[in-house]
């Protein structure tokens, strides 16, 4: 076997709608009510954590932290009626703070390696499930040395579920943009992978 | 069973179905720490607010950047308990109470259009935020969190020292303008032969300063972030800074006291065994030391919690801070007046200025009875503290009832509620606190924590109080 083969779930393959809050809760964080604000929490905590750690790397948990902090504050101000999404809204908050603060920061591959699951393992052989551990490896080593704007694409994409508007909306830049940058991202990625295979 | 190869130059789902499988988790308790974060800004909001006290607060909170105005109600305030706030046009008159939108409790109102708002209250009191201020109405007052905004109305007064919002390290663009009425008849403001409320004082804070005028006085202050202009060394008294009138009424004589930030470094006692009183009778009036003591003595939990919060950064911190203050008469009770740090006397230190902005909150919301013969008393008062106070004072710990990992506390009386909170922090368990209610919820535990039921059966055994388990996860806590 030239390479490791990487046996998933059909479910886990596609990108899975994330959860959403109902309009009920969101409506109760906005006036200020603590559980409703924090089932929202709960509900985006992966995702603002998963784009902050895509962007800040060790600093994730403080930044995911940050980011709630600041829904929580401006929160009020969201209009459930507008045209941003509530995840969306989250997201382009967390977006912000973390590339503010993670400017020329290098988000290291330890750090990814220690803070991301590891690759589904069942019905793997052990020969597969080395190669597989080797492929996991080489894959976060590749996204820690994607261009920042790259990796954030990554995130909100495989991540984050949002789809190519909302990524636009989130990164503010184009379409088209979203595409490239994907496209360039999943390229270095791929080869990644290929070279772990030879 | 799907079997990808990632090596299929074709099939970029296949990558991003790697990536996918590699989605990562929030670790564990980072929800607990968003809310400890948020409450801890709630609470310093909250305290913030209470610090200058009276019929209208001001208060900028430091970490958030926000100039704060609340009104409370309280004697003397011209918000009463459980008032209704209206929303008028901007293009009628005075509102009147009774009309316009009335608005539910914790509503939040951003001005549409870039128009401004009128807000009134079912007392005759009545604040215009500006296009591009928001504000929340409670029941219990007005929370301005951003923005501009004139206040007027019946009772309408300024307390207290304005300049802390510098000391407190304000950096957010803010301009609020006070207006008063003092003297005017419920219901009416006292207007201006053009027609405006007379402004007292305008207070522009921008970017870690403030500009502090007074119209028809020539002249401002202005000072600087962090400046202790006011509470330094030369120092004159706090609130006669603030006074616009000699005669002005002080409100806030309710003993309402302020929410202190609770620490989580532990329950520590101060050294309160230091703090002695005395009292200096003025011409007009006289009250008994030991009831001054005793009032002192009465609000020690505040007094603590402003000690264990400087605790947290200077853990040896200690040293003494003298007040001058005055005790004077307020309708049926009396309350603080002229407060002021005394300079600290040659060679001795000076304690921190958070320890101080939070003392002179607390002695501000004292309430005294009336001195004898219906004078003032002016006080000098030094506060010693010294630390070295055991950690984790705390009784033995009784048996655990279960591992249930979420209690809700009915708290049935507000001090209570503040000091199962504050013992709360002490055990080091994870609280959110409901502004809204009178309840602590204890949650999300984790296996090094005290189980929530242990430190419930503690904290009430060392609260005095009595917890009745009406199921496994509910408790209701009663004096």
């Amino acid at each position: 076997m030239g390479a490791a083969l990487l046996k998933l779930e059909s479910s886990q393959r596609a990108v899975e709608g994330p959860r959403q809050l109902d309009t009920g809760t969101v409506e109760l964080a906005r006036k200020g009510d603590t559980r409703a604000f924090s089932q929202l929490v709960r509900v985006y905590q992966d995702r603002v954590y998963g784009l902050c750690l895509a962007l800040g790397g060790s600093d994730a948990e403080d930044l995911a932290q940050e980011t709630f902090v600041r829904v929580h504050k401006a929160i009020a101000r969201f209009d459930p009626g507008g045209p941003a999404r509530l995840s969306t809204w989250i997201l382009t908050i967390a977006r912000r703070l973390c590339q503010d603060r993670a400017k020329g920061a290098r988000v290291r591959s330890e750090t990814l390696l220690q803070s991301l699951p590891e690759l589904p393992e069942e019905g793997l052989s052990p020969e597969e499930r080395l190669a597989q551990a080797r492929t996991r490896e080489r894959l976060i080593a590749a996204i820690a040395e994607l261009p920042e704007e790259q990796r954030s694409v990554v995130a909100l994409r495989a991540w984050e579920g949002l789809d190519y508007d909302d990524i636009a909306a989130v990164e503010q830049i184009p379409v088209g943009t979203v595409r490239s940058r994907l496209s360039r991202a999943r390229e270095a990625l791929r080869k990644a992978i290929e070279e772990n295979g030879r | 069973m799907t079997t990808l190869d990632p090596h299929n130059r074709d099939d970029g789902e296949k990558v991003d179905a790697l990536l996918t499988a590699l989605r990562p988790q929030a670790p564990a308790g980072l929800s607990v720490k968003v809310m400890a974060a948020v409450e801890e800004r709630r609470a310093r909001r909250r305290f913030l607010g209470f610090v200058l006290g009276g019929g209208v607060a001001l208060a900028a909170a430091a970490a958030a950047a926000m100039l704060v105005v609340q009104y409370h109600h309280r004697p003397g305030s011209p918000i009463a308990e459980g008032t209704a706030w209206h929303l008028a046009s901007p293009s009628s008159a005075v509102p009147q109470a009774g009309g316009g939108e009335a608005l539910a409790d914790g509503v939040t109102i951003t001005p549409d259009e870039g128009a401004p708002v009128i807000l009134y209250d079912d007392h005759g009191g009545h604040v215009s935020i500006d296009a591009y201020a928001q504000a929340i109405a409670h029941s219990d007052g007005l929370w301005l969190e951003a923005g501009a905004a004139e206040l007027d109305g019946d009772g309408t007064q300024l307390l207290s020292s304005i300049a802390q919002v510098t000391a407190l390290g304000v950096t957010s663009q803010v301009a609020v303008e006070i207006y008063g009425d003092a003297g005017a008849a419920p219901g009416q403001a006292t207007p201006t032969p053009d027609g405006a409320p007379a402004a007292l004082l305008s207070v522009s804070v921008e970017h870690g300063s403030a500009r502090i005028e007074r119209p028809g006085v020539a002249g401002a202050m202005v000072l600087g972030e962090g400046d202790r202009t006011l509470i330094g060394k030369d120092a004159p008294a706090v609130t006669m800074r603030a006074h616009p009138e000699e005669d002005q009424p002080v409100a806030n004589r309710d003993g309402y006291r302020p929410q202190q930030v609770p620490n989580r470094d532990g329950f520590r006692s101060p050294a309160s065994q230091g703090i002695a009183a005395s009292s200096q009778p003025a011409e007009e009036g006289q009250l008994d030391k030991d009831i001054i003591r005793r009032v002192i003595r009465y609000n020690l939990p505040v007094i603590q919690g402003c000690y264990e919060k400087a605790l947290t950064t200077n853990p040896s911190l200690g040293g003494t801070i003298v007040f001058n203050f005055t005790i004077a008469p307020h309708g049926d009770a009396a309350g603080v007046e002229d407060l002021e740090v005394v300079p600290p006397a040659e060679g001795e230190p000076t304690m921190p200025i958070e320890l101080q902005q939070c003392l002179l909150g607390a002695i501000s919301q004292m309430q005294f009875p009336t001195p004898e013969g219906g004078g003032v008393v002016h006080v000098t008062y030094p506060f010693a503290f010294k630390a070295g106070g055991a950690p984790g004072s705390l009784p033995a710990l009784p048996t655990p009832r279960g591992g249930a990992d979420a209690i809700e506390l009915e708290v049935k009386d507000a001090d209570l509620y503040n000091l199962f909170d504050l013992l709360a922090q002490a055990a080091q368990v994870d609280v959110i606190i409901d502004p809204s209610v009178p309840h602590v919820a204890i949650t999300d535990f984790t296996a090094d924590q005290i189980p929530a039921t242990q430190a419930i059966d503690a904290l009430a055994t060392q609260a005095r109080v009595h917890a009745t388990w009406t199921s496994p996860t509910s408790v209701t806590i009663t004096p």
